[in-house]
This record gives C-alpha cells, structure tokens and sequence, in this order.
C-alpha cells in the first residue's frame, strides 16, 4: 500500500488529526531540527526551536490548501519561525552560548568536507555564523542543508530566484570573510 | 552595472539554473572580466567554505517526538480554529447590522412623532 503524501496527511492534520501530523513530524524532524541547529549554534535553543517551529506549522494548517506542495509551504513556515526567534533572540541577548558551541561543531564534523576545519577554529566557526543576520543565516541553511534549487528556494522565502541566490551569495562572502581562512583552514 | 548584475547572477549560473540566453551571456562575460572571474572563484572558496561548516547529520534528541505531540495533542484543530474565527466574525457582524437597524427604526419613529 502506498505511504499517503505528505498533502494528504497535511489535510488530515489540518481537521486536527494528531496522528497525522505525528507522521509529518517524523518525516521533517531531522531537517528541521539541522536547519534549527545551524540557525541557532547552539542544542539548547536549536531543540526549543524545532518545537516552535511544529506549533507554528500545525497553527498555520488552516490556512494551507491540499492542492499545493506541502514541502515549499512547510519550509516557508520554518523559515519565517527561524527568523522570527533569531531577530528576538538577538534583540534580548547578543550573546552565544559558547560552551555548546564547540561540541556542537564537533558533532557537525560528519560531512565529508569538514576534516578541512580544525577543531580549535570550529567555535570561531560557530561565531561567524552567528554573525550573519537572521534572513542571510537561514537563507543559507535552508540552501545548503536541503540542497534545493534557488528556484525552490524563493519560493521558501517568498522572493524571486535573483533575491534568494543574491542572499546566499551575500551569506557565502560574509561568512568567508570573518571566517579569514588562512587561520581556518589546514 | 553589468558586472554587479552578473555577480548576483553567478550561484544559479554555477547551477545552470538560468535561461540559456542569460547563461551564454554571462558565459561571455566571464570571459572578458577579471573582476566576475574573481568574483567567481571567491564565490566557490566561499560556498565550500559554507558546505563544509553546514553539511552535518546530526539528529534531534528522542524525546523531543513526545515533547512536540504534547503541545500539539492540547491544541485545537487548526481548521475549527479558522472557523471559529469566522463563525464569530459573522455573528458580530450581524448583531452590528441588528442594532444598527434598531437605531434607524427608533431614529425613524422620533422624527414621525415630532411631525406637526
Ligand atoms: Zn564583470
């Protein structure tokens, strides 16, 4: 038998059927929780935010129609969430916490491409990551870590190809810049 | 200009996610500008900066399935919520419409009455 779509199981949830809901969840919770981890630098808040970001989505269901791709809506709502909890966190504190940091990063140290990082530079990492603005940060993640289409992007962030390919681009050199590769890398 | 145009345009032009006329004329571009080139080879040491520091499996803790649920199993469906919102928008609506009519019968009356 055919495993529904996540439309289907969105429409179903939106009439308040938990259990489908549960299944979005277990279908997005790793994605989320990434896109929340490297938004936020840091497990705490990153596991504070995947919650939020969930409630928000099935709040939001009553206004999402079976007849549109769940996954742009979905993303979009986690996107706006990140955002929102990032400009407030950066407004009440413009602190990190930087104990979780470095432990963090060294859990991020599974993609193929991050021996290239030293371990004494991954919290330096961290930091510049936090330092671009809440829109590049997420921007960035979301492109990276789902692999989409800048296309599909802007129809995450709600603006057109151009802006949301300008947006990473911008995110890439800032990053780059405070990174100073030189102490970075090997 | 044309340089700033093209530099916003290089991360889906590297994706070939452009219309063919856009990607032969930065591809033209490319050829004859240093700084674009520049640009373009910035851009890769940066995006595999980002790939480097992003790309990650971690998974989020087991109990945190139970602690969304929880929140969600108290929340109202989303759907009756809407309705619910509308069903009250209209009610209002229609006891505005009720005392308005009120008004302007009473109004109505007043003014017959003070005929001569
Ligand atoms: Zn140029």
């Amino acid at each position: 038998m055919a495993l529904p779509s996540d439309e289907m199981l969105a429409e179903r949830a939106a009439n308040g059927d938990c259990a489908s809901f549960e299944v979005l969840l277990q279908r997005y919770k790793s994605s989320v929780y990434r896109i929340c981890l490297r938004t936020a630098g840091n497990r705490e808040d990153a596991e504070d935010w995947t919650q939020e970001c969930f409630v928000r989505a099935y709040q939001q269901l009553g206004k999402y129609s079976g007849d549109r791709p769940f996954s742009p809506w979905f993303y979009r709502v986690i996107t706006n969430t990140c955002i929102n909890l990032a400009k407030k966190r950066d407004s009440q504190q413009r602190h990190v916490h930087q104990g979780a940091l470095t432990e963090d990063l060294v859990s991020l140290a599974d993609g193929p491409e991050a021996c290239s990082i030293k371990n004494d530079d991954i919290a330096k990492a961290q930091q510049a990551m936090q330092s671009l603005s809440p829109t590049l940060r997420t921007a960035l993640v979301v492109w990276l870590q789902e692999q989409i289409t800048f296309k599909e992007l802007g129809q995450v962030l709600g603006v057109p190809l151009t802006t949301a390919a300008t947006r990473v681009r911008r995110a890439l050199l800032q990053l780059e810049k405070v990174l100073t590769v030189e102490e970075i890398r090997r | 200009m044309m340089c700033l145009w093209i530099q916003n345009r290089l991360l889906p032009y590297r994706c070939g996610e452009l219309p063919s006329s856009i990607t032969t004329m930065i591809r033209r571009h490319l050829r004859s500008c240093k700084h674009c080139q520049a640009a373009m080879n910035a851009l890769e040491t940066a995006w595999s900066t980002g790939r480097s520091l992003i790309a990650s499996n971690a998974e989020p803790p087991v109990h945190l399935d139970r602690k969304v649920m929880d929140v969600i199993r108290v929340l109202p469906a989303p759907r009756d919520d809407n309705n619910n919102i509308a069903k009250m928008t209209r009610i209002l609506a229609a006891v505005f419409l009720l005392l308005l009519g009120g008004i302007l019968v009473i109004v109505a009356i007043r003014l017959h009455m003070l005929r001569p």
